[in-house]
């Protein structure tokens, strides 16, 4: 072995170390979520071990029991078995659906996608716009833009309110999709406009040699370019709107049917009175974050697929 | 010969030309948005309440010789009484008028003269009228003595403040705001300019104007069909309103396009950065929109609010107290206090005695916690005593934790979030799966990581980070994360940054990808080393990357609430979970829309400073 080679070698498992201490960093809380969603309700405050000593999917349950014949239910099923002893008779009874987590999930799918669907629309556009024209007026909006989201949301819940209610979106997951910008379009806005103008300028002045239109140079030629950043913002957008609490609590507080997610997972209450379901809460995280992760994972390739393909020759 | 025919003949046509017509229209169009603007303004029933004064009291079941004046309250007359001062012991409630609250009230003074009762029933505590329901008046150094019992006093007036020129102003602010009717006066302004400048024939103009009534026709249409659509109470009113704008604009948009035809009727050409700056505000327009819809009231009426002492679920009168309420939450003071003077302190400021310096310390500040100062902080620097001391100490307590919460967690952020997307922006098999693991914090749900770190911080032997840390042997004995006032802030940082390091990772992996790998090529072949290649191409590459990273990390950073309140649970504040702590548990809705404010001005002050320094806004 030469010294090469070992210094190459050296570098790969040092590199590996690396990779093991960021997962382990990043996932150990995750990792002790599922742990804590496997225990049971007496085991939650004993000496922390690694390990559950006895793994329970009660937890997951009532979150994934749907009463149905298919062959998702009947997997579930299989595995979950979804059947509790009922306290009374002392019979082998189905579990209760947790009906408003199931519709909870469905409210944030949506609206956490129109709401990207918008950000990443408007926003490309404002962003081509401040990123690659040089105009009168461009910092003014740039900040004005930002300003959107300077406030704590808690000091301009009770202004949107009276714009949700005047446009009869109170209560509605409408009133999400309208305020939702709020928090995704700046961060959109900001984003791209940095990407755009990373962007070199030749490609754009190539188009506009051979007549193309500031519009048409923008859609056709710099749009595919920024690809990698749309992802990642259109990611980190989503995430946010389906992460978001404070909002879907004040506006859909008053109709079952609207409630996000997050509002779902936050008014479980537990089987024992006053006691927080701390487990059920885990269990149901650890189903509304696997649905992100596979977003992700599909998506992750597009993240550096960008310039380095050769855009720019020479 | 022929060209100079062709000029003639067109200044002959220009005399007559359809240009005029559009130039008046124009000029029609701006006085179209003033009608417009007044007719919002003079339409709106809350806003006209304010100029009305239309107070009626009326008292019935008065004790004999009393009298009422209907306008102005006055009670008056003669009573078999002693003359003096008379307690009325009311049981009255005051009515919200929309919520239909009820605030119970306990007493009033009512004075009565020499010879004659004269009193107004004011409320001791606002100063302002209030509906009475019942009124017994006792004497109340000869218990039992009552003078009157039950007499029913109502105030009949929307809210009896009259006309004056601050409620006009403050109910101006409320109904319009200042950029709804700046914007559509600019637009009127804009206008017959426009009209003007199309008189003499401006190309460039031409071409603006027939952009801006394209979508002044399309504002218009929307709001119309709206106004069909929904059929409310004030859909009439709106139709109304906007009927002429959506007509005018409409006929505007129609008569450009046709000059898209003819622009050789006009004098000029257009450059290529005019046509640009066109492209870039049509582009903004949907931003535009949404800013205009959704952002713009409530963050305006944030600010006017924070110049109020509008309260919740109350119906005391909101005035415009000016600049009060960020006196009360910045005022700060700092004061020496010379320990040599006080032959009662020689320890003053040291440790061994701690009951003199206290007692002459709360001396020294003697004058001023009659304004409202609370001492904040004492130290000593070159044997000089000082005390900070502020008006509002838990709001500058939660600054200071704000700031060095957001210094500490942005800058690790920053460092680990670039150390991770180098990492995993490198070529190695799993690189996919690694992407998504390093975006599981972020992806879980902000309301449940907080209960999960809960549970990981467990200061007993349930509390995983303990055990581990004990088992190690890294700490003697279980430390209270989240109760020990030195750990606390730690904590809280600890919990940010692992929860928000992967947006920050993210945003720099994708910069990272548009760098041309061309640079690092020609970088290689130069023989530079991998470090210096960081230092001097990979970082300042990334700079715009990392100016928007941190402007939006901070953002979030200073706005930070849910970690401090589901954590510490009030033990201490940040200043948005004070800025809760204000609105929902004091409901004090114009004091907390200030503290928004200071907020958005620090946020403000960071992004200029990012801004300027890493320079997202040069080309």
């Amino acid at each position: 072995m030469t010294g090469k080679e070992f210094r190459n070698l050296a570098g790969r498992a040092g590199f590996w170390v690396l990779i093991l201490i960021i997962l382990f960093y990043v996932l150990f809380p995750f990792y002790w979520a599922l742990v804590t969603s496997a225990k049971s309700e007496s085991e939650l405050f004993d000496r922390a071990e690694m390990l559950p000593s006895e793994p329970t999917g009660r937890n997951y349950q009532p979150l994934l029991c749907f009463d149905d014949d298919n062959f998702v239910a009947n997997t579930i099923t299989s595995v979950l078995d979804c059947t509790v002893e009922d306290a009374e008779t002392g019979e082998e009874v189905q579990v209760p659906f947790n009906d408003g987590f199931f519709t909870g999930l469905q409210n944030s799918a949506l609206v956490s996608f129109i709401s990207v669907a918008i950000a990443l629309v408007t926003g490309s556009f404002a962003a081509y716009a401040l990123g690659r024209i040089d105009f009168p007026g461009r910092t003014m909006m740039l900040y004005a833009i930002l300003a959107m989201t300077m406030f704590p949301q808690i000091s301009i819940l009770s202004g949107l309110f009276n714009i949700v209610s005047d446009v009869g979106a109170f209560g509605s997951v409408n009133s999400l999709i309208l305020t939702y910008p709020l928090l995704t379009l700046p961060f959109t806005v900001w984003t791209l406009t940095s990407f755009f103008q990373g962007l070199p300028g030749e490609i754009e002045q190539a188009a506009l040699v051979d007549g193309a239109t500031a519009f048409q140079t923008f859609w056709m030629i710099l749009l595919p370019l920024t690809a990698p950043a749309l992802v990642t913002t259109g990611l980190l957008a989503f995430i946010a709107a389906w992460n978001e609490y404070l909002f879907a609590l004040t506006f859909t507080t008053v109709n079952p049917e609207a409630k996000t997610v997050t509002v779902a997972i936050a008014q479980f209450s537990g089987s024992v009175a006053r006691q927080e379901p701390i487990a059920e809460i885990m269990a149901a995280s650890i189903v509304v974050t696997i649905p992100l992760l596979l977003l992700v994972l599909v998506f992750q390739s597009r993240i550096t697929a960008g310039l380095t393909a050769g855009a720019v020759k020479g | 010969m022929a060209d100079g025919g062709g000029q003639v003949e067109e200044r002959e046509f220009l005399d007559t030309s359809p240009v005029n017509y559009v130039s008046a229209l124009f000029i029609i169009l701006g006085v179209v948005a003033f009608l417009f603007l007044i007719s919002l303004i003079t339409s709106n029933e809350s806003f006209q309440a304010a100029f009305e004064d239309n107070l009626f009291y009326q008292a019935d079941n008065l004790p004999d010789g009393l009298e009422i004046d209907p306008s102005n309250g006055l009670i008056s007359g003669e009573i078999d009484a002693e003359p003096g001062t008379y307690r009325v012991t009311v049981n009255v409630s005051r009515f919200g008028a929309e919520q239909g609250l009820e605030f119970p009230f306990t007493s009033f003074n009512w004075i009565v003269a020499e010879d004659e009762a004269n009193a107004q029933v004011v409320d001791a505590g606002s100063g302002q009228f209030v509906e009475v329901n019942s009124v017994s008046i006792t004497n109340p150094g000869d218990q039992g003595n009552v003078i009157g019992e039950n007499v029913l006093l109502q105030v009949d007036a929307n809210d009896g403040r009259g006309a004056q020129f601050g409620s006009i102003f403050l109910s101006f602010l409320q109904n319009f705001g200042i950029v709804i009717p700046s914007l559509i006066l600019g637009v009127g302004i804009y206008c017959i300019r426009m009209g003007i400048k199309l008189y003499r024939r401006n190309l460039i103009t031409a071409l603006w104007a027939r952009q801006l009534m394209m979508w002044l026709f399309i504002a218009g249409a929307v709001l119309m069909i709206d106004g069909f659509l929904s059929g409310g109470e004030n859909s009439g009113g709106l139709i109304l309103a906007v009927a002429p704008w959506a007509f005018f604009t409409g006929v505007a948009w129609f008569t450009m396009q046709w000059l898209g035809k003819n622009e050789h009727l006009f004098v000029g050409a257009e450059s290529i950065t005019s046509r640009q700056t066109r492209t870039a505000w049509n582009l903004l327009v949907p931003s535009i929109i949404i800013l205009i819809l959704v952002a713009l009231q409530p963050l305006e009426q944030t600010f006017i609010a924070s110049l109020t002492n509008e309260r919740f679920a109350s119906s005391q009168e909101i005035e415009f107290v000016g600049l009060d309420n960020y006196t009360q939450l910045l005022g700060i003071r700092l004061d020496t206090f010379p320990c040599y003077d006080d032959p009662n302190a020689p320890d003053c400021g040291g440790e061994d005695d701690v009951e003199s310096p206290r007692r002459y310390y709360r001396n020294t500040i003697e004058n001023y916690t009659e304004w409202g100062y609370r001492p904040l902080n004492e130290f000593s620097i070159l044997g000089a005593d000082y005390v900070l001391s502020a008006r509002d100490t838990d709001f500058i307590d939660s600054i200071g934790n704000t700031m060095l919460f957001s210094v500490l967690s942005v800058s690790a952020e920053l460092v680990l979030g670039l150390f991770i997307a180098m990492v995993v922006s490198s070529n190695f098999s799993g690189r996919g799966l690694m992407r998504t693991a390093m975006l599981v914090p972020w992806a879980i749900p902000t309301v449940v990581s907080a209960r999960l770190w809960e549970v990981i911080l467990r200061d007993n032997q349930s509390g995983i980070l303990n055990v581990a840390l004990l088992n190690t042997g890294l700490i003697d004995s279980s430390q209270s994360w989240l109760t020990n006032p030195d750990l606390q802030i730690i904590s809280m940082v600890f919990v940010d940054v692992w929860k928000t390091t992967p947006f920050m990772a993210l945003l720099l992996l994708a910069g990272l990808g548009t760098i041309p790998s061309d640079v690092y090529e020609a970088a290689d072949v130069d023989g530079a080393s991998k470090v210096r290649q960081f230092f001097s191409m990979t970082l300042p590459l990334l700079r715009p990357t990392i100016a928007v990273a941190l402007v939006f990390r901070t953002l979030d950073a200073v706005r930070v609430f849910d970690v401090f309140q589901v954590l510490l649970g009030g033990s201490r504040f940040s200043m948005a979970s004070y800025n809760y702590e204000v609105l929902v548990q004091r409901q004090e809705f114009g004091y907390a829309s200030a503290v928004g404010v200071v907020i958005f001005v620090i946020i403000l002050l960071f992004t200029v400073g990012y801004v300027r320094l890493l320079g997202v806004e040069n080309n």
